[in-house]
């Protein structure tokens, strides 16, 4: 991931709904306006249909 | 006993973003409690205790749900890797029914005893969740049509999640008192 972001707009990007899913960096769930880039692992985990598994 | 790997993730979430919010909401003064962005907008009482409400409406489910069903119950089932999301809702706004709409003007440590009490509580329903197959368990939720109790418990961590966005968003938005 070039750059630093905001949740929302990241999944945006990728094209998932936030409300569908819970994005968790270093097992903190993170919120819609966490700042995520860099080298950050993040795991998107569906929980609502229309969500994505995709790892960013 | 351990539980099931999908319950360990659900109640590992839950008390993730629980962490979260009780961090934001503590050492809060009763006028930032209060406080509204708008007249038409939560303070981050009203999401507290719309939270309360909510995790207390989702532990009576379950109390039914257990109660009311032909005993006995299939027991989790060893290869339930996951849980099914939670139906996708209509476009548009939604409004929290009234059993859940908040009241204005509790004090800020009643409120977090409340969540911390409440808590403690759903542990045992998330005990309860862990030794039966929760997809025969089901019940309609307003909008989003029959859900299983996973679900159910699932919507709950998406939704904190989205409240403790918006908690956040009061506390940071111009005018929040100091103290």
């Amino acid at each position: 991931m070039d750059g630093k972001r905001r949740v929302k707009d990241l999944l945006s990007e990728l094209g998932i709904l936030p409300s569908t899913v819970l994005v968790i960096r270093d097992n903190e769930l993170l919120t819609s306006d966490a700042v995520v880039g860099g080298d950050d692992v993040l795991e998107v985990r569906p929980v609502m249909s229309g969500g994505s598994g995709a790892s960013a | 006993m351990a539980w099931p790997a999908p319950v360990e993730a659900l109640w590992n979430d839950m008390e993730n973003v629980r962490a979260q919010l009780l961090k934001e909401a503590e050492g809060l003064s009763q006028g930032q409690s209060d406080w509204r962005p708008s007249e038409g907008e939560w303070s981050v009482g009203e999401i507290l205790h719309h939270l309360t409400l909510a995790e207390v409406g989702t532990g009576k489910l379950t109390s039914k749900l257990l109660k009311d069903a032909p005993q006995p119950l299939p027991p989790f089932p060893p290869d339930l890797k996951g849980f099914s999301p939670v139906p996708a809702p209509p476009p548009g706004p939604a409004r929290a029914p009234e059993v859940v709409y908040p009241e204005r003007g509790h004090s800020p440590e009643r409120l977090i005893a409340d969540l911390k009490t409440i808590r403690e509580r759903s542990r045992q329903s998330v005990e309860r969740l862990a030794a039966v197959d929760p997809r025969v368990l089901r019940w309609r939720h307003f909008t989003l049509g029959e859900m299983d109790l996973a679900q159910w418990w699932l919507l709950h961590v998406r939704h904190e999640t989205d409240h403790l966005q918006q908690l956040r968003d009061v506390k940071a938005a111009k005018g929040f008192p100091a103290s």
